[in-house]
Formats: C-alpha cells, sequence, structure tokens
C-alpha cells in the first residue's frame, strides 16, 4: 500500500520520464509524418507535424524505384532462418551445459560464453574471404550461416533457463531409461517454452536487423534486405531528394519488429532483463 | 553389440552431440576468423596480390604509422569516454524514475516507448536522424533557422560528425541498459525500501546507499557489456550517418579495420588492425574485471 | 523487373551456354542465348536502360541487364569483390579516373583480343581524340562514350529573384562569379526563403578542385610525377576555398549537392556538364556557363566513363562484344544522348540542351582528369578528395593541406 501511494507522488519523476519519452519518440514520429507527407512539402520549410492530406505517394514511389517487396521477403525469410538455426543449436547445448556432466564442459562453456565479447566486426574479413571464395557471396545462406554463430548469449540463457528445472525431474526419467535426448525433448524443453519464446523474439527481432555483414555479403538488389535496402536509397544517382520514399521504407523495415514488440513485449522484457523461465 | 551398450555409448556421447554444432559454429565462424587474421596479419595476401608473402611487421608498422589510425583510436577513446558514462549513468537513472512511477498507468507507457529505439536496425535508426539533421532540410536545422540561430552542418561537419554519430548511438542503444538496470531494481525487496523512506533519507543519498550497492552486479554486468558493445554499435550508425567522414573525424578503430579490409582490400593492414583491437578489448577487460571487482559488493 | 533477374542464374545461363558451346560446332551469337550484366551506376529510369532495353529489343540472342551498382567508386570496390569470388560482371561502367585501376588491378579486357576485326569498327565510330583515354598500357580497354567536362549551373528562378542581371556572359570568371554569389546571398539570405540555402558550390570533390588547379597554372599528377603543391596549385586551391570563407558555399557531399541544386537550394554550382538532361527537365530554370576561369585564364579537365568488358568467358566476352558495337551505333549514340554528355561519335547527332559552356570548353581542349596511378588508385582518389575537403572546411591552409596531401599520396601512387 505504502509502495502504491509513494509511486503515485512523484510529479518531478513524471516530468522527467515524460521528457526522456519525447526525446526518445521524436525521430520516429518525424520519420512517420515525412513519410505520409508528399515529397514535394517534406523539401519546403516549414514545421509540418502532420500532413494536412495524408498521402500514400511516397510508399508507391519507393516501391516503383526499388524491389521493396522482395526486400521484405528476404528480410523475413533470413531472419526466420537465423532464429531457427540459432535456437536449434543453443537449446541442446544449453540442456547439456546445464543438466549433463560431461569432460570438459565447465571450459567448452567458457568458450562459447567468451564469444559475448567479441566485437561482432571483428572476423569480418576472413569471413568475407571464406563467403567469397566458397560461392556464398550474394546469397541468402551466405549471410544466414555466419550469423547464426553469435549464439554466446543464447546458450548462456538457454542454461540458466533449464538451471531453473529441478534435478529430480531428470532423475526420475533417467530410472524410466530415457536417454539424455529424450530427457531434452520431452521433458527439458516442453518446461521453457518461455525462454525459447523470449530468445526466438530476441534472435529474429536481432536477425531482421543484421547490417554490416549482409550489406556486404549481398550484391545483386533483389537480393537485399530491407535493413540494407535502405541504404540503397541513401545512394540512388536520382536528382530528386527521396526523403518521403526513404521514410515510408524506414518506416516498413521497422513496422514488423515494432508489431512483434507489441505483441511480444511480455518475452523481451524477460530475455533483455534476465528473468529466465516462465 | 547390445542395445544395453549402445545406450551406454549414447549416454556417453549426447553431452557432446548436443553440444557439438554449437561448439562447431562458434569455432568456425568466431575463434577460426580471428585466427585466420592473425596469419594475414603477416603477410601481404589479397585480392590484388594472390600469392601470399610473409611480410613480418608491415602491416603493424603501417598500420600504426597511418594518421588514420591515430585518428580513429583518438575517436574510439572519446567516444568510449562519453558513451560509456552516458550508457550507464542516464539509463540508471532512467530505471530510477520508472521504479518510482511504478506501476502507474502513465508509469507503464513510459517503459515500452523508451525501449523502442533499441529494437530498430542501425540503417533504420541511421536514417531517421539522417533526415532530422539533414543540413539544408532536416528539422534541428529548421529549428535553428526560426530562432535566429545559423543553421548547423551536423554531420557534415568535422567537428560535430562524431558527436551525432555518438548521440545516435545512444539513442539506439541505452534502453536495454534501462532494462536490465529496472530488472534489477524491481528484484529488491519493498520493506529494504520502505525502511529506508521511514528513516527519512532524502532520494539521492537513499538511492546512494541502499539501491546502488544492492544493484552492483547488475552494475558490474552493465559496465562490461557496454564498453565490448561500444565498438560494435558505433559502427554501423557510422557506416548510415557519416561513412567515418568527413575525412576520418568520425570513423573508430573497427571502421577503420573494415575500409581498409573491405573497401579498399588491404586484408594484410586490415588483420593487423583487428589484432591490435583484440588485444585492447583484452587489455580493457582485464582492467574492467580488476577495478570492478574489487568495488562490487556480491550477495548471495 | 528485367533488371532484377538474378545474376546467380546470369552466370548459370553462362557456363550453359559455354557447355553447349563446346558440344555443338560455334555457330552465331542467335542460338547461344547468352545474358550478360552491366554494372553501371544508373537505375532504371535512367537513359541508359533506354540503350539496354532497345538492344534487347532486336533479340539478338544476347540479353543484357542493366544493375545499378552506386557511384564508380562503390562500383569498382563491388567488382574486385564478385571478381574474386569468380562471378565478376561481364561489363562494368568505369570512371576514366579509374581507368589504371580497370586494366592493372580488376583486370579489364583489351577489346582488340577479344575480336580485333569487330574492336576495330567500334572504335572507328568514335572521334580519335577519344582514343587516348580508353587505351591503357597499350591495350584497348572500352567505349570512349561518355565524356563530361564541370561547368557552371545556374538557378535562374534565385538569379532573378535577388535582382541581378539575367545577361549573363557565357564566359565567367571566378571573381566575378564569387562577386554575383555575395549579391545572391545578401538579397535571399537574410530572410526565410522557402528553398534558398547557399549562394554558391564549387562542388566538394577531386574533379574541380583539379580544374582550379589547372586554371591557376598547376597539376594535381604530372605523369606518375605528384606536383600538387606547387605556388600554382597553391594559388588554385586558395581561391577554391575563398567561397567557403566568405560564407557563401554551404560544404556539402557530392550526392546531397547533387539534390540540393534541384530542389533549389542553391543558386550557383559548378559541377559535370553531365547534368544538362537532368538540368533541362527540371522544373527550375537552369542556365550554363562555363566553368569560372582564373583571371581569363582556363584550362579545363575532361570527366567521364568509359564501358569496359570483364568477362573472363569467351562466349560472353563476345556477346558483351556485340552489344558495344549497339552502344557504338547511331541508334545506340542517338538515344544515349538523353543523358547529357557531350558527343564523341562520329554520328551526327543533334546537339542536347544546356550544352553550350560544355561544347565551348571542349573546342577549347580539355586534359583528362586525374588518372590514380597503380593498384591503389581507390586510395589515392579518396586521400586526395580528404584533402580538398579539409582546406575547404579550414582545418589547413591551403599549402599544408596540399603538402600534406602530396606526402600522403605518395606511396599510394607507385605499382
Amino acid at each position: 500500500m505504502k509502495a502504491d501511494a509513494f509511486a503515485r507522488r512523484q510529479p518531478v519523476s513524471h516530468v522527467l520520464l515524460a521528457v526522456a519519452t519525447l526525446l526518445a519518440v521524436f525521430p520516429l514520429f518525424w520519420m512517420m509524418t515525412t513519410a505520409f507527407t508528399p515529397n514535394e512539402l517534406v523539401l519546403t520549410k516549414a514545421f509540418r507535424f502532420w500532413p494536412d492530406e495524408p498521402s500514400l505517394a511516397n510508399f508507391r514511389k519507393a516501391f516503383s524505384e526499388q524491389p521493396v517487396g522482395a526486400w521484405l521477403v528476404n528480410s523475413l525469410v533470413i531472419a526466420s532462418l537465423v532464429t531457427l538455426g540459432k535456437l536449434a543449436i543453443a537449446f541442446p547445448a544449453g540442456f547439456a551445459f546445464a543438466h549433463l556432466r560431461f569432460a570438459g564442459r565447465e571450459w567448452l562453456f567458457r568458450a562459447i560464453i567468451a564469444t559475448m565479447a567479441f566485437p561482432v566486426a571483428i572476423g569480418i574479413v576472413p569471413l568475407y574471404v571464406g563467403v567469397s571464395l566458397t560461392g556464398w557471396y550474394d546469397t541468402r545462406a551466405g549471410v544466414i550461416v555466419p550469423s547464426i554463430a553469435y549464439v554466446g548469449f543464447y546458450v548462456f540463457f538457454a542454461r540458466q533457463a533449464f538451471k531453473t528445472l529441478p534435478p529430480e525431474m531428470f532423475e526420475a526419467a533417467r530410472l524410466d531409461n530415457a536417454g539424455p535426448f529424450r530427457q531434452f525433448f520431452q521433458i527439458a524443453l516442453p518446461n521453457v517454452l518461455p525462454a525459447v519464446a523470449s530468445l526466438a523474439v530476441v534472435s529474429f527481432m536481432g536477425a531482421w536487423n543484421i547490417y554490416l555483414w549482409a550489406l556486404l555479403v549481398l550484391d545483386s538488389p533483389e537480393k537485399r534486405t530491407l535493413a540494407i535496402g535502405l541504404k540503397a536509397f541513401t545512394s540512388l544517382d536520382d536528382v530528386e531528394p527521396l526523403w518521403g520514399p526513404m521514410m515510408a521504407v524506414a518506416l516498413l523495415s521497422a513496422l514488423p519488429v515494432l508489431v512483434l514488440f507489441a505483441f511480444a513485449q511480455r518475452f523481451i522484457m524477460a530475455a533483455f532483463s534476465g528473468k529466465v523461465g516462465a | 553389440m547390445t542395445r544395453a551398450r549402445v545406450r551406454t555409448a549414447m549416454t556417453m556421447l549426447a553431452p557432446y552431440l548436443l553440444t557439438g554444432p554449437a561448439i562447431v559454429f562458434v569455432a568456425v565462424f568466431l575463434y577460426a576468423p580471428v585466427l585466420f587474421s592473425v596469419g594475414l596479419s603477416f603477410s601481404d595476401w589479397n585480392f590484388i596480390h594472390p600469392e601470399a608473402r610473409f611480410v613480418g611487421l608491415d602491416n603493424y608498422a603501417q598500420v600504426l604509422g597511418d594518421p588514420y589510425f591515430r585518428e580513429a583510436a583518438w575517436n574510439t577513446a572519446l567516444y568510449c569516454i562519453v558513451l560509456i558514462p552516458a550508457q550507464i549513468v542516464i539509463p540508471l537513472a532512467l530505471a530510477a524514475l520508472l521504479l518510482r512511477v511504478g506501476e502507474s498507468r502513465a508509469g507503464r507507457i513510459y517503459k515500452p516507448l523508451l525501449f523502442l529505439p533499441t529494437i530498430l536496425a542501425y540503417s533504420t535508426a541511421g536514417i531517421a536522424w539522417l533526415w532530422l539533421f539533414d543540413p539544408l532540410n532536416g528539422f534541428l536545422n529548421t529549428v535553428l533557422t526560426t530562432l535566429g540561430h545559423a543553421p548547423s552542418r551536423w554531420y557534415t561537419d568535422p567537428d560535430l560528425a562524431l558527436w551525432t554519430v555518438a548521440i545516435v548511438t545512444f539513442w539506439k542503444t541505452f534502453g536495454l541498459n534501462m532494462l536490465l538496470f529496472l530488472a534489477a531494481l524491481v528484484s529488491i525487496p519493498k520493506d529494504i525500501l520502505e525502511a529506508a523512506t521511514i528513516d527519512k533519507a532524502g532520494p539521492f543519498t537513499r538511492f546512494r546507499t541502499i539501491e546502488l550497492p544492492l544493484i552492483s552486479p547488475t552494475f558490474f554486468f552493465v559496465a562490461v557489456t557496454t564498453s565490448f558493445g561500444v565498438l560494435d554499435d558505433i559502427v554501423g550508425v557510422i557506416d548510415v550517418l557519416t561513412g567515418g567522414g568527413p575525412y576520418g573525424s568520425s570513423t573508430n578503430i573497427l571502421y577503420y579495420m573494415f575500409e581498409r579490409g573491405l573497401k579498399y582490400f588491404q586484408f594484410g593492414q586490415a588483420s593487423a588492425a583487428s589484432v591490435i583491437i583484440i588485444v585492447l578489448v583484452l587489455a580493457v577487460t582485464w582492467a574492467q574485471f580488476r577495478l570492478l571487482e574489487r568495488k562490487v559488493h556480491y550477495e548471495s | 523487373m528485367a533488371q532484377f533477374t538474378s545474376t546467380r542464374r546470369t552466370f548459370l545461363a553462362g557456363t550453359a551456354g559455354l557447355a553447349a558451346a563446346s558440344l555443338l560446332p560455334f555457330r552465331a551469337l542467335a542460338s547461344s542465348d547468352a545474358t550478360v550484366t552491366v554494372s553501371s551506376p544508373w537505375g532504371s529510369n535512367q537513359p541508359f536502360q533506354k540503350v539496354v532495353d532497345a538492344y534487347n529489343a532486336k533479340k539478338t540472342g544476347v540479353s543484357v541487364i542493366n544493375r545499378m551498382d552506386g557511384d564508380y567508386q562503390e562500383m569498382a570496390t563491388k567488382a574486385l569483390a564478385s571478381i574474386a569470388s569468380g562471378r565478376p560482371p561481364e561489363m562494368m561502367v568505369t570512371g576514366w579516373k579509374f581507368g589504371y585501376f580497370a586494366r592493372r588491378t580488376l583486370g579489364a579486357r583489351d577489346l582488340a583480343e577479344i575480336d580485333a576485326g569487330k574492336a576495330e569498327e567500334i572504335i572507328g565510330r568514335f572521334k580519335p581524340n577519344v582514343r587516348p583515354l580508353v587505351t591503357i598500357d597499350d591495350a584497348l580497354i572500352g567505349l570512349p562514350w561518355a565524356m563530361s567536362t564541370p561547368v557552371t549551373w545556374i538557378n535562374m528562378d534565385l538569379w532573378r529573384e535577388a535582382g541581378l542581371d539575367e545577361n549573363i556572359p557565357l564566359d565567367v570568371s571566378h571573381a566575378w562569379l564569387v562577386e554575383q554569389a555575395a549579391r545572391i546571398d545578401k538579397a535571399l539570405g537574410g530572410r526565410n526563403h522557402p528553398t534558398y540555402r547557399s549562394a554558391l558550390d564549387l562542388s566538394n570533390n577531386e574533379w574541380t578542385s583539379q580544374a582550379y588547379i589547372q586554371n591557376a597554372g598547376g597539376f594535381i599528377l604530372d605523369g606518375d610525377k605528384l606536383v600538387c603543391d606547387s605556388a600554382e596549385a597553391i594559388e588554385g586551391m586558395t581561391r577554391f576555398a575563398e567561397p567557403v570563407r566568405a560564407e557563401l558555399w554551404t560544404n556539402m557531399d557530392y550526392r546531397a549537392q547533387q539534390k540540393a541544386m534541384f530542389a533549389g537550394n542553391i543558386a550557383i554550382v559548378t559541377t559535370s556538364s553531365s547534368r544538362a538532361a537532368a538540368a533541362a527537365k527540371a522544373d527550375i530554370e537552369f542556365k550554363d556557363v562555363m566553368f569560372p576561369s582564373i583571371e581569363g585564364n582556363r584550362k579545363m579537365n575532361s570527366g567521364g566513363n568509359f564501358l569496359a568488358v570483364y568477362a573472363r568467358d569467351e562466349e560472353l566476352a563476345r556477346a558483351s562484344m556485340d552489344f558495344l558495337a549497339f552502344c557504338a551505333s547511331r541508334e545506340g549514340q542517338e538515344i544515349w544522348s538523353e543523358v547529357g554528355y557531350l558527343n564523341t561519335s562520329v554520328h551526327d547527332i543533334p546537339r542536347g540542351p544546356l550544352q553550350e559552356a560544355a561544347i565551348a570548353q571542349l573546342e577549347a581542349g580539355l586534359t583528362p582528369e586525374t588518372i590514380w596511378p597503380g593498384a591503389r588508385g581507390l586510395e589515392g582518389q579518396d586521400v586526395w578528395r580528404q584533402w580538398v575537403a579539409r582546406i575547404l572546411d579550414g582545418e589547413v591552409q591551403p599549402a599544408e593541406g596540399l603538402a600534406r596531401a602530396k606526402d600522403d599520396l605518395a606511396p599510394l601512387v607507385v605499382n
């Protein structure tokens, strides 16, 4: 009771938070306004917080100038497959590290966790050379497969989730002659589904936004993702400044993650704040 | 072989089969490239000269003697000095404020909205700001000129480019640390806070003497992940906003490495730069553990 | 959507064509069905696409795909990567300034080596004086079909609004132009003008700075020798940077400037004459006058690009030659002339609008643009650009900036 009353009487806190929130959201709001403002008006000097006649012309222009539809599909495919890949390797590993005993367990776990400290771009030159020489240049596989490897956090998180399950659960299974694989699939995994959901959402959002690596590997315009296709708009050799269409594509690129965020907020917050398990 | 022996063998092998894929991915795509970089850094191999020759420390000498590398290193230090404290202090303050407004209706709105920038792609974030900062028609210059000030060149101004990159990077990343701090603050038992309130301690004193020590493990974790992340986070923003320019004034060492390797195809120099970065990261990590571990109050 | 057809498929189609050719006796191109990709800086709404479409409509058995890959530098960088991965674009539009880089590093093909007869026929369609521009190390490496020179573009709407005299001479000097810029800024700069942002923009790049240096009597490179720190070069760069000091020029990057020019933000811009086509179509009225002389002296440079063949596969190389032959033909050149480049062919093609200044400069004689020697030519250009930008920003004085540019460039121009 007291804590609630304590929470309500905080005018200064409210003012500070409101200001911070406005600052955080304004660039996105301005992007949205611009996306719906006809491009000719975008370039005239005025404070226009919402267009008098909102228009979809920028979206039409964007779709007609660049294969934005293909970018959308590519982003979906790449983000989904990277997510699937990460989950498929992180959860079995997390389970083994949490509940199985084996030689080298600590050492291997540390080796995986240590990769969390790697700057993502550190191995980018050799990886790029490798991808070029194996013919994965300009292919989806070239983007997807190396991106799966950043699983340090996922393995750590999965292990924490499995650790919340009591060991007795597995003792009983072992007495029933269930092998490690059955223990994993039939007992462990169904009990950590919220953790699976958290990591799936986080991974999808991360992969949706893969930038530098995709920019390097994907060459053909129709193979780009939305995140890097946006960059193509900034380098278009067009005489007209395309801020309107650019903001339209930026908005499109943000929309799926915004929707996902709205529906899956609970899981995302859980993943980021390290609240594991249920 | 009997079924029982097969089963025993499977039980023995199972941990390796379960962890194998993760280990293979990490080894092939994260460790191997780093090792390969070390090798490349001593050779002149690249797409232009496909026959590799051992060149000793030539690449290191070239990188360390390159004024652009020195500028990049200096900028990296600046970015760290500005961003790391900002990415810790401001999110911590916001988390503390969020804790105070609690679960009031407004309180539930702030949190997701403050977190919104964090989920965007670097290119989306970068382009939103590119437009706000646009020297000709951008919102910020419209505000400046309307107020009677001269317009600014923002990211095309060598004195401001680094700051615009820092602002966008901060905007794009503060949400994560804010959530981490909030989660830690929420987990502090209410009775401790109430006892402090009864003691009539002022809010700042209370925060410093009670809440902060109790969340020190989180503080430590955030400090470490933030300093790791700061290099990477900036690179995406630099690429969209300034390309490291004007003339290197907003680049950092990771972007320098990226340009050496993948714009000019000087693989040896890029690899030498990446080895230097790894050494720096290891040194900073070691120093942090040494410094912070002593100050952190561990419960448990 | 033709231009978005996958290049991987292109590659496969190419190898399939080769396989077929090795089984059957070689017949006309019409039966081989080769597909060649051209890496270009032009999107699907540009005249180059029309040239490609016109060629494809002929159904010669070769189909051409135009792929927009960014500016000259980005294209060259991408080409290096795709060559390393074994899939070079069959053809690429290459800036003249990267001629050495194209031949020595990227391995642009000698057209004579692909098909000597056809190469002779193709180059015969161009004026003899442009042939040296595409002859690098004795190899003919491309179609010299795009030539421009920097000229002055005046936004007449802003000019009139500022109350300036509409009778503008064709031959203008630096001093005169800066004076007009100051008058425009005085008239329009103070109020909250809807579009006006900057009076003058001489272009923050390697090309117009070269023109200033040459007009002052200097050079950047004399053969392979760096002479960018001569007294004449310092004089040229000092003049070049003047308008920034006088706050008449809001310094911005090339792409932003191009857009700003067409948005009516800048009153006077010196840049490529190839903006003629876009300027003629714009809602704003533009007028072209010659690039500013320095006290009457002018030694202008040219610029542009050539269309080079990179295909390693002979079948695709010959298919590429067929497209080049079309580009060199009268029909091809007529469509191409819409871009706004100067006509370098022997065909009598009507002059496009807004080319008076460019033609006057061409007739006075043009030098090549700076062709960066050495395998690291890409870096050379960037280093030069960065020093130009530093001088413009006032970070260094012209003399010091040029001397330091010379130091930085020295290791990059050797082979």
